[in-house]
């Protein structure tokens, strides 16, 4: 439709790109600002140490995550076993489970004045000089809570590629004389590496953006880095200058995941493949299989789950009224950022179909990758711009004669610091979304409507909007769950009197008063249970279409 | 009776299969096929056909029945053993190469227990036998349909295999390519005395290098 | 359906701004910056407000979060009075000139000398001594009194608990020390205890003293508050401090270290009178009574009694160290420890 949309909504798509624009721009502007100014001492002599913990963090989250989702997705998908049904989609729980609660849970439950040491004292008779436990608050350690909370990403993404991989294929191994762990690792593998490589690369962005669960193990990563040149230092270059490096790091993996996986772009076939018959595993190793993809679901969702949920009914928030209010908070801002952030998506992806102009396709890319700023960086960039906002509001009502209060900080220091900070990150995923949504709207029905005398805009109403119904709710309901877990912007972007649950539980739990955070800790959690559910049940209502043709394949002798 | 020229080749003694308890789709059946033939089973879609090749590769389990490859029982009561094990070629429908892989490496994905250079140079022999000597490095999604089955065929072949199952081979071909198929690789079969299944829903088909032939409608 | 509830979210969403946007210069407002995070402080904030009619506005953070922000929002920052905890962050804002000073004979009088800004540019609200937490089982009765200084002998190697040195109150220890015995002995002291540590630092005051309790260690310095809070708190918690009893260092010397929590008046305050008095009204008796109520500290007030856990505490003797000396000898504390690996 060149040409039809008027030059004005050109605008639309640019303002809302420079909401992921602006911040990144005014990180590089401080970073680079004082060229003249050498790199603060203090940071100078850890970068090395920040670069090798993050490096060692990355590298060890990434082998664990995929120790952990590849092969339960395997035997999910193409076994049976006890068990296996629940485990299809319980095994995406940990989602729910923001890294730093289950960092605060499994560091209380297995430090050494924690429950699991002291039973095993008791009942051992030993004393803390006759036994070595691990300790998780190192790297280690936190590469495995964070491992256990993020694997879900890998374990969806194989799951996906392992039900689309070509099943004749898999089946010709098998006549071709390879055995199953054969045909695994020669055409299992390398037809879902794409897929593979995709989840885990989101897996190391979340990695390299973690802050509360990294900071509580100890381990001094960029995030943390930047975090305490902000506040620590009080020197905003510093942090700046950390931040662009932290950035730079993150577009190397995204240009190697991209890079890895247009490569493979030709590989794709195009016939229509059935699921694979499943193996029945029966007896002993149906079970030990079951326990086996049981433990990442333990170590991410129901240890930490169950320690909160001890905690908080054993002593729980004092005052339950202000979990509520925290609840409220998060709620609020999650629901509206949530609604925001689709009339913003929708409108970017909107205004790019019908104008099917290449050069807005460039701001619907820029803006998804705002998803990748990790939140003390983004923290910055708005902080500052809206800062420079507010100076230039100021300056400007009190150039108006007349005598007034002054204006104030309207914009940095009121909720709008949060409302833009989420949107900076969060466009990042309800573009995707609602462009996938988009993509299933065939083109010629607008064709069609327009040569029948439809406006654009009535196209939009009449043609798009029933058909996105459902995946702007599911977008929504990303964005809300995402802004409720969320720490570290909010941390430092947060105005008077506004505190998340988030917030609150980080603060409490640094306060070593673990057990009053149980509540609110356990509030986040729920909430979070929401798209993990959302999502498992895609898998397997899309499991369930594809098998339309195929009975269960588990034959009696 | 096991005659001698059926202790090799293949032989099915009535086989049943059915899924779960419904009613059986393949009941008592009993085939032989003798090295160097080639037995057509005709029938219309969803009467077993493909089933009935999937048995005898061991991708699915018989109820009742036993098959023989080569004189050694490979499905029986209690007795299943995995399609890794048995030597049987199958070339499937939609000719099931790994797109990951170029022409050559499928053929040689097979082939086991020799130095990478040997493979490759089985591999290639095999593939210039079929005429695909200048395809060797190219990539599936390069290759034409009639390509495609060549590479597939050569790839089974590499096992030396003593029974090869075709499953509907000629329905994604044009008809002018067919009699070229036929003559390139069922004269090869014959010769390298490879008891042969092929399966087509059209019963009006002609194959010159029939020798036998089961309908199961 | 889903319409309207989405149309009600986005009014929501549009209303809170304004609803929530800064609270600037409102005559009748106060705004606080408070490192403290005590519901009794909100309490107390609201017994203000019946009393004087002015509206109480707090954001609470850390304090550097605090500072940070309260500098970078200039001159169009809305806080009023920032209340923190430590006297070396207290000097870190004093530091980055954002406290005003205050003239007023009631803080005068009512905060000791030694526990607020020679100048006037902070007051001490509240007063927390740093002690020696021993346990009951393995450290012998008999042993009542104990100087930081014994923390070094060979008896107590593996035995010490502490936590990291990246927190405050070691800092503000560290740099009494300074004053007190200077730069070397310090840091012979410093390099003493690393070598006596039971374990690599961890966790907070009150991991410590759990820790003790679980047989990690024998001894730990810890705020008294923290002890006393124990006491007060869950039965975990209760049974973890029984095993526990406390020490006041140093009663024959110097004096056991204290510390303060403390308010300033900001800068670019829009409402300074207000602020000025919020601030005598917590040195007010009722004001102390109240801060310390929950948090076990004790009042910086002369004559007002703390809580009956701490009183159980005993009477101990303070050191006399300025406490606005602390911030000024912090950054020789951080490189003391750093140079003995005090993590």
């Amino acid at each position: 439709m060149v040409g039809r949309l008027t030059r004005v909504w050109l605008l639309v798509p640019f303002a809302i790109a420079m909401i992921v624009v602006v911040p990144l721009g005014v990180v590089f502007t401080i970073a680079v600002g004082d060229a003249s100014e050498a790199w603060d001492h203090r940071v100078e002599t850890r970068l090395l140490d920040y670069s090798l913990s993050t490096l060692g963090l990355a590298v060890f989250v990434g082998i664990l995550a995929l120790a952990f989702g590849v092969p339960t997705a395997w035997r999910v998908q193409t076994h049976r076993f006890p068990g296996r049904s629940m485990l299809s989609w319980a095994l995406m729980l940990p989602l729910a489970v923001p890294a730093y609660v289950a960092a605060y849970a499994l560091t209380d439950l297995f430090q050494f004045s924690g429950p699991v040491q002291g039973w095993m004292r008791e009942h051992t008779g030993r004393s803390r000089s006759d036994y070595w436990f691990p300790d998780l608050r190192t790297l280690p350690g936190a590469a495995l809570i964070l491992a256990s909370t993020l694997y879900p990403y890998v374990y969806l993404s194989a799951r996906v590629a392992f039900a689309s991989l070509p099943r004749s294929a898999m089946e010709a191994s098998r006549t071709l004389g390879s055995g199953p762990i054969r045909t695994f690792f020669f055409v299992a593998l390398p037809l879902s590496r794409p897929a593979i490589v995709a989840g885990l690369a989101l897996v190391i962005m979340e990695t390299l953006a973690d802050f509360g669960a990294v900071q509580h193990c100890a381990v001094d990563t960029f995030a943390t880095g930047i975090y305490r040149a902000w506040y620590g230092m009080d020197s905003q270059a510093a942090a700046a200058r950390l931040s662009v490096l932290l950035v730079l790091g993150i577009a190397a993996i995204l240009v190697t995941e991209w890079a890895l996986r247009t490569r493979r772009a030709h590989h794709h076939n195009t016939h229509r493949s059935a699921p694979m018959t499943p193996r029945t595993l029966r007896g002993i190793g149906g079970w030990i299989t079951c326990a086996a993809c049981c433990i990442p679901l333990f170590v991410g969702f129901a240890l930490p789950g169950a320690r909160l949920l001890y905690l908080a009914i054993d002593r729980g928030d004092r005052k339950l009224a202000s979990v509520f209010d925290y609840g409220l908070n998060s709620l609020m801002l999650g629901a509206g950022s949530g609604v925001i952030a689709v009339v913003l998506a929708t409108c970017m992806v909107a205004t790019h179909r019908a104008s099917a102009g290449h050069s807005m396709g460039v701001f619907k890319a820029i803006t998804r990758y705002g998803y990748a700023l990790p939140g003390p960086v983004l923290a910055i960039g708005v902080i500052t711009a809206l800062g420079w906002g507010d100076r230039t509001l100021n300056d400007l009502w009190a150039s108006i004669p007349g005598e007034r209060a002054r204006l104030g900080l309207v914009l940095s220091g009121s909720i709008i610091a949060l409302l833009v900070g989420y949107q900076t990150r969060f466009l990042g995923i309800a573009i995707p979304l609602i462009d996938a949504a988009y993509g299933r709207i065939n083109h010629r029905l607008d064709d069609a409507a327009r040569t029948l005398g439809m406006s654009p805009a009535g196209v939009f109403a009449h043609i798009h909007l029933p058909n996105l119904r459902a995946p702007m709710f599911a977008t929504g309901l990303f964005v809300f769950v995402d802004v409720v877990k969320e720490l570290p912007a909010t941390l430092m972007l947060r105005p008077f009197n506004y505190d998340t649950l988030a917030v609150r539980v980080y603060q409490l739990a640094s306060e070593e008063r673990l057990d009053e955070a149980a509540t609110g800790a356990l509030v986040i959690v729920a909430i979070g249970m929401l798209p993990a559910l959302v999502l498992a049940r895609r898998l397997s209502s899309k499991h369930r279409t594809l098998g339309a043709g195929l009975h269960n394949e588990e034959v009696s002798a | 009776m096991i005659s001698d020229t059926c202790s090799q080749g293949l032989r099915i003694s009535r086989l049943t299969f059915g899924y779960g308890r419904s009613t059986p789709i393949i009941e008592d059946l009993n085939i032989e096929v003798a090295p160097g033939t080639l037995h057509t089973v005709v029938g219309p879609s969803g009467c077993g056909k493909t089933t009935l090749l999937r048995l005898i590769a061991g991708l699915e389990r018989a109820r009742q029945g036993k098959i023989y490859v080569n004189g050694r029982q490979v499905a029986g009561e209690q007795l299943h053993l995995q399609p890794e094990k048995r030597n049987v070629g199958f070339v499937f429908q939609d000719c099931a190469l790994f797109p990951h892989l170029t022409a050559e490496r499928n053929v040689s994905f097979g082939i086991r227990g020799r130095r990478r250079r040997e493979r490759r140079m089985i591999a290639s022999r095999l593939l210039d036998r079929f005429g695909l000597t200048d395809h060797t490095d190219a990539m599936p999604h390069t290759l034409s349909g009639g390509q495609l089955q060549r590479v597939a065929i050569a790839r089974s072949l590499a096992r030396n295999p003593t029974v090869m199952l075709f499953d509907e081979p000629f329905c994604n071909l044009e008809v002018s390519q067919r009699a070229a198929i036929r003559r390139d690789i069922f004269e090869a079969l014959k010769a390298d005395r490879i008891a042969t299944v092929l399966v087509t829903h059209d019963p009006d088909e002609v194959n010159e290098y029939e020798d036998d032939r089961t309908d199961l409608s | 359906m889903l319409e309207k509830l989405a149309v009600l979210i986005a009014l929501c969403v549009i209303w809170t701004p304004f609803g929530f946007a800064a609270a600037t210069s409102d005559p009748g407002a106060v705004n606080i910056y408070s490192a403290r995070h005590y519901d009794s402080d909100d309490e107390l904030f609201q017994r203000f407000t019946e009393e004087t009619g002015i509206q109480v506005n707090v954001i609470e953070g850390k304090s550097d979060e605090l500072l940070v922000r309260i500098r970078q929002e200039g001159e169009l920052s809305p806080a009023d009075v920032f209340i923190t905890v430590d006297a070396g962050r207290l000097y870190r804002g004093e530091e980055m000139g954002l406290f005003s000073k205050v003239e007023s004979k009631t803080l005068n009088a009512r905060v000791p000398e030694t526990l607020r800004h020679p100048d006037g540019r902070w007051f001490g609200l509240t007063k927390r001594a740093r002690v020696i937490a021993v346990s009951r089982e393995r450290v012998d009765e008999t042993i009542d009194a104990l100087d930081y200084a014994d923390l070094v002998d060979s008896e107590w190697r593996n035995r010490v608990l502490i936590r990291s040195s990246s927190n405050i109150y070691n800092q503000s220890l560290i740099a009494s020390m300074i004053e007190t015995e200077g730069e070397s002995a310090t840091e012979a002291w410093c390099r003493g205890s690393v070598e006596n540590f039971a374990r690599r630092p961890q966790g907070g005051d009150r991991d410590q003293i759990r820790a003790i309790a679980a047989g990690e260690g024998d001894v730990a310095v810890v705020n008294h508050y923290y002890f006393a809070q124990m006491l007060a708190g869950s039965e975990a918690d209760r049974e973890a401090a029984s095993k526990v009893r406390v020490i006041f260092p140093d009663q024959d010397g110097r004096g056991t270290h204290v510390n303060v929590s403390g308010a300033a008046v900001l800068k670019n305050a829009p409402n300074r009178e207000n602020a000025i008095r919020l601030i005598e009204f917590l040195v007010d008796d009722y004001a102390q009574e109240m801060l310390t109520r929950e948090t076990q500290e004790y009042p910086v007030v002369q004559g007002v009694r703390p809580t009956t856990i701490v009183e159980s505490l005993g009477e101990f003797m303070s050191d006399s160290v300025n406490a606005a000396k602390l911030g000024s000898i912090n950054a020789a504390a951080v490189l003391i420890m750093d140079r003995v690996g005090w993590r």
